[in-house]
């Protein structure tokens, strides 16, 4: 075709009025945007909401059999960690062997915990009663998480030489701590994890350096109980009335989640409180008169303890928040005489 | 004697000077009858700390040193036959003590000098731990910056107890116990 031929074809009429052209560029532009809606939709649909994920989390740490080494970072010092958890026939054994430094290992076995941190310093817990139920029926509640956290996707990275997708826990105030947790995507465990405060930095760091699925043998341990008392909806009533103690004035969120008490080894009736905002949770210890009691605050990393004397009892506060919150519950429980029956 | 004076004598003990106040402050020990009383004391109670034995008779040991020669007998006189002796061995008794004095600076001096293996660890320990080597090894983080172990004890205890009864910390695996075991415990 000549030149002068091709400019007359563009003149030409495209055999469409002015308007049905129109019609037609419209058309084609929903048709388009319904198309990218579609897309993303789908895209949307594949990709599980962060709370599902956080779910996994707990599931795969629950369920699954593992060994790796792990990178511990806190106060600018790094530690070193070798870690065994195996589930087998429905229980779960545990052992953290540190590997910088004096040996300190910590054993979980069959609802016990015994943690060697010297020669002559040996502690040794047991899971008791709701507690120990408590901890294997915890599951992820998205709209009490919702109150005072918000569960944010921060999209992939690679971590261990594995791919992972981060997810982060934003607390809405200065209160309690936020997480950052890259989940590996194939099992869905953590294989980092930063502990947030209110800085850009982590106060704290955690991260795999090499990671080995084990073939789980036997069943996967009970999951979640609905009849449990670990959700917060359910929490009311944990905590017998007939108690002398009460939790006057309490940091937003936080309510009593268990009670438990028992006689320390030198006969002392201890009682034990956990305090949870769906998260994170702090313990008060009330003692009669113990020869040893924390008088003020101190701080083992993150974790926060708090102590005094109340109506002749000393009371502890530990848990990792910051340090206003085990500040403000230590203030806010009382004694009530009488209450007792 | 200043407290300034004092200040650095104190961190002359510790191993804390400043390299560039140590020839000053040690001018300043030679000088000072106050000092080197507060340089004794600092050792009696770096000793003392120590549990090493502290004994009586140890203190104001220069002093007492300078009295005993202060005290003792000095003859002036020499006997007319140690002199006629001596004259006749003069050159052969030069002989002998050139070459002994030879043999020493050749044999001996260097090994008085040379550090024993034991001398040359001592010598990095020392380097290893002062204070202000900044390549000494970290010192383990404290656990509970408390100072009576059975509070400590007592914490962790507590602190363990929550982390097993705590509502999320099947969500958190293993995690909250990192603290419990990744912090190093001096005792």
């Amino acid at each position: 075709m000549k030149r002068s031929d091709s400019l007359r074809a563009l003149d030409a009429p495209t055999g469409f009025p002015p308007q049905r052209s129109a019609d037609a560029v419209t058309l084609y532009l929903f048709l388009l945007v319904s198309l990218v809606a579609l897309w993303c939709a789908e895209a949307a649909a594949s990709d599980p909401a962060p709370t599902e994920q956080l779910e996994r989390m707990s599931t795969a740490l629950r369920s699954l059999s593992y060994e790796g080494t792990i990178v511990y970072l806190h106060e600018r010092r790094l530690e070193t960690l070798r870690i065994v958890h195996r589930v087998e026939e429905g229980q779960v054994h545990e052992q953290l062997i540190s590997l910088n430094g004096p040996v300190r290992t910590l054993t979980r076995e069959k609802g016990r915990v015994i943690c060697r941190l010297s020669d002559s310093h040996r502690i040794s817990v047991n899971g008791r009663g709701v507690g120990k139920d408590v901890l294997h029926a915890w599951s992820l509640d998205p709209g009490t998480l919702g109150d005072h956290y918000r569960v944010q996707a921060l999209g992939a990275a690679r971590v261990a030489n594995r791919q992972t997708e981060a997810v982060g826990i934003i607390p809405r105030d200065a209160l309690r701590y936020g997480y950052r947790f890259y989940l590996d995507r194939e099992s869905g465990l953590p294989l980092k994890s930063d502990l947030m405060g209110q800085e850009a930095d982590p106060i704290e760091q955690v991260m795999f350096t090499s990671l080995s699925l084990l073939p789980l043998r036997g069943s996967a341990p009970v999951a979640t109980d609905p009849a449990s008392p670990r959700r917060r909806s359910d929490a009311e009533g944990v905590v017998p009335e007939s108690l002398v103690w009460r939790f006057a004035s309490l940091p937003p969120g936080f309510s009593p989640v268990m009670y438990d008490h028992w006689r320390d080894a030198g006969g002392q009736p201890v009682e034990h409180f956990v305090l949870s905002d769906g998260l994170a949770s702090v313990s008060v210890y009330v003692e009669g008169d113990p020869q040893e009691g924390l008088q003020g605050s101190t701080h083992i990393g993150a974790v926060y303890a708090a102590g005094g004397r109340v109506a002749d009892h000393q009371i502890t506060v530990v848990g990792e928040v910051p340090l206003e919150t085990v500040e403000a519950v230590l203030t806010g429980i009382r004694y009530v005489p009488g209450a007792r029956r | 004697m200043s407290e300034q004076q004092r200040q650095h004598l104190s961190d002359l003990v510790d191993g804390e000077i400043d390299p560039a106040l140590v020839h000053a402050t040690l001018s300043a020990l030679g000088s000072s009858a106050g000092l080197k009383a507060a340089w004794e004391r600092y050792h009696l109670i770096g000793a003392a700390m120590r549990s090493e034995p502290v004994r009586e008779e140890y203190r104001e040991l220069a002093a007492l040193v300078s009295e005993r020669i202060a005290a003792e007998p000095v003859s002036l006189v020499r006997s007319a036959a140690r002199r006629r002796w001596t004259k006749r061995l003069g050159p052969f008794a030069t002989a002998v003590l050139a070459a002994c004095a030879a043999f020493f600076a050749v044999f001996a001096v260097p090994q008085l000098f040379k550090p024993s293996p034991d001398a040359a660890v001592s010598l990095n320990r020392q380097v290893a731990s002062s204070p202000s080597d900044p390549f000494r090894l970290p010192r383990p983080a404290q656990r509970w910056h408390v100072e009576e172990p059975a509070l400590e004890s007592k914490l962790d205890r507590f602190l363990v107890n929550h982390q097993e009864q705590s509502p999320a910390t099947g969500m958190k695996g293993f995690l909250p116990y990192l603290t419990v075991v990744g912090y190093e415990t001096e005792r």
